[in-house]
């Protein structure tokens, strides 16, 4: 538990910041606010139509977060200290949370704003918190599995799909206020598929996953009981 | 020291796909094990599985008798790991990677650092991708120094550098395990460093050990022939792993069991296993393989190394 506490200390202090100075806040800044006002901005305006420009501009915000992206894995020198693989999953859940709240935060509450104003209905309110808030878990967690492991030939590519399609989600959501409904059905087909297919992945990576934990809970039980035994003896020698 | 028994590992999603496939060695204590191979054969892919960085399909891998998936902490407190490519953060100076990463280890000395890239001349408060390459392999080294390592990890570390940084570098390694407690595992394809330093070499061909045992016994069991043409055709055949023509006369790369073949008209050389993997690459044996594995003997745990 020392241990524990010791390392997420010192992740806490130096790593973490650094990590969430150089690409959450990036993250954050860069892509979801222009995002969350472009959808204000369209909500306020629903005669406006999708040009060029706003190609280029989407363009430009999926630059930016795939290069975000590549950063968000945990520093890889991390992999070859001696922190246990309980207390990398430990931090990595730390960032899981974190990012899952404040990436959904925005998309959530600017969707539920809209419904609780009355300017979409309350079912397809429902239906888009629901959808973002389970798109922002499965990236998150790809994004979690990615800091177990710097092996990400696999995951990587799943979640840059991802967060494009997230990215694209989120301008499409933010735009129900335009009378302009197809926008949420499309990519609501497009997202299901990709959803199935990730979430087989996550399945598979889980699985995985899980092996190894056990396996290392049974050699950490082992040493326990080790350690028991070894006290034990010397206590007896001692009292002989 | 080290013993990697059966790992696999498969990159489904690079092209072209990518398998290591039943990987076994053992590298004893107190010995450097070079790692060698043409490029791309996996030497790196290889090392980034021992040490966790991919995760491996299958197979084992033990650092003193302990297996990495059980006490992945402990082995790693024993690692000392200096790569091409070196992970620490590159925006950082020696000095702050050394304060982030220093303390996860528990013999970590900052003291013992400092002093080592004062020795090294690397100056700590530079950012890391301000150095030159041989001052930041200095730099991954001073740091692996500083937690008391006792298998040292060697990726490539003198690609691209000069003879001079070579010959340190190869010193090092040689006063590392000076006093038999420590090893080193290092990958490179320079020949002519491991022939200086190596005590065993594990060679790698398309993801696969071909070879894995001592260095002599290696070179000792292949002869190098150099003789007339129509001399090296009467050698039996299925000694001959690849013949050369040259100016004078042909050289063949043939096993140690032809040895009773050779009369006074072959000139006969001890190989280097720079020339071991230019005649095995250039063979088109279909059997090259199990040729080499046939003739050398056999891998090191076999031999009960």
């Amino acid at each position: 538990m020392g241990t524990w506490l010791q390392d997420f200390r010192m992740f806490r202090k130096n790593l973490f910041t650094e990590h969430v100075k150089d690409a959450y806040g990036f993250l954050f800044f860069l892509i979801w606010f222009p995002t969350y006002f472009i959808g204000l901005f369209r909500n306020s305006n629903p005669d406006t139509v999708w040009d060029w420009s706003d190609m280029v501009l989407i363009s430009v915000l999926i630059m930016f977060l795939l290069v975000t992206i590549m950063k968000h894995q945990l520093p890889q020198q991390v992999h070859l200290c001696p922190v246990s693989r309980t207390n990398r999953e430990n931090y990595a859940k730390h960032v899981f949370w974190f990012r899952y709240i404040g990436a959904g935060i925005l998309p959530i509450g600017s969707v539920l704003f809209m419904g609780l104003s009355g300017q979409i209905h309350p079912l397809e309110t429902i239906v888009a918190i629901v959808t973002v808030a389970a798109l922002d878990y499965v990236v998150n967690y790809t994004v979690y599995l990615r800091y177990l492991s710097v092996d990400i030939s696999f995951l990587g590519v799943l979640h840059m799909i991802y967060v494009m399609v997230m990215m694209l989600e989120v301008f499409l959501i933010t735009d129900l206020g335009s009378e302009n409904h197809v926008n949420f059905v499309i990519p609501m087909i497009f997202e299901a598929l990709i959803v199935a297919t990730n979430i087989w992945g996550v399945i598979h990576f889980y699985r995985k996953y899980y092996r190894i934990s056990v396996v290392a809970m049974a050699g950490y039980e082992r040493a326990q009981l080790e350690n028991t035994n070894r006290e034990r003896s010397i206590k007896g020698r001692n009292s002989r | 020291m080290l013993r990697v028994e059966h790992l696999q590992k498969k990159f489904s999603f690079t092209v072209p796909r990518f398998t290591l496939k039943d990987i076994q060695f053992h590298l004893p204590k107190g010995y450097i094990m070079g790692l060698v191979g043409s490029n791309g054969c996996g030497k790196s892919t290889l090392i980034r599985t021992i040490l966790g960085l991919y995760q491996m399909d299958a197979g084992k891998v033990y650092f003193d008798g302990k297996k990495m998936e059980v006490a992945e902490e402990e082995i790693k407190e024993s690692l000392g790991v200096v790569l091409d490519q070196g992970l620490f953060e590159k925006r950082w100076s020696a000095k702050k990677n050394a304060s982030v990463y220093g303390p996860l280890f528990r013999k970590y000395n900052e003291e013992t650092f400092e002093r080592y890239l004062k020795e090294f001349g690397v100056n700590p408060d530079i950012a890391l991708k301000k150095l030159s390459k041989g001052n930041e392999i200095r730099f991954q080294l001073a740091f692996a120094l500083s937690h008391d390592a006792k298998l040292f990890v060697f990726d490539e570390p003198a690609a691209g550098l000069d003879k001079e940084f070579r010959k340190e570098l190869l010193e090092i390694m040689r006063n590392l395990v000076i006093d038999g407690k420590r090893s080193v595992l290092v990958a490179t394809h320079i020949m002519e460093d491991l022939e200086q330093s190596a005590d065993y070499i594990t060679y790698m061909d398309k993801g696969q050990v071909l070879l894995s045992d001592d260095i002599e016994h290696i070179k000792d069991s292949f002869i190098l022939v150099q003789a007339e043409e129509y001399k090296i055709n009467l050698l039996p055949q299925q000694y001959v792993l690849y013949r050369k023509k040259g100016t004078y006369g042909t050289t063949a790369l043939v096993a140690k069991d032809a040895e009773y073949a050779l009369d006074g008209a072959y000139q006969k050389h001890r190989p280097t296993i720079e020339d071991l993997m230019y005649y095995y690459t250039k063979s088109e044996r279909v059997d090259k393989m199990a040729w080499m594995r046939n003739y050398c003997g056999h891998h090191v745990q076999e031999r009960g190394v």
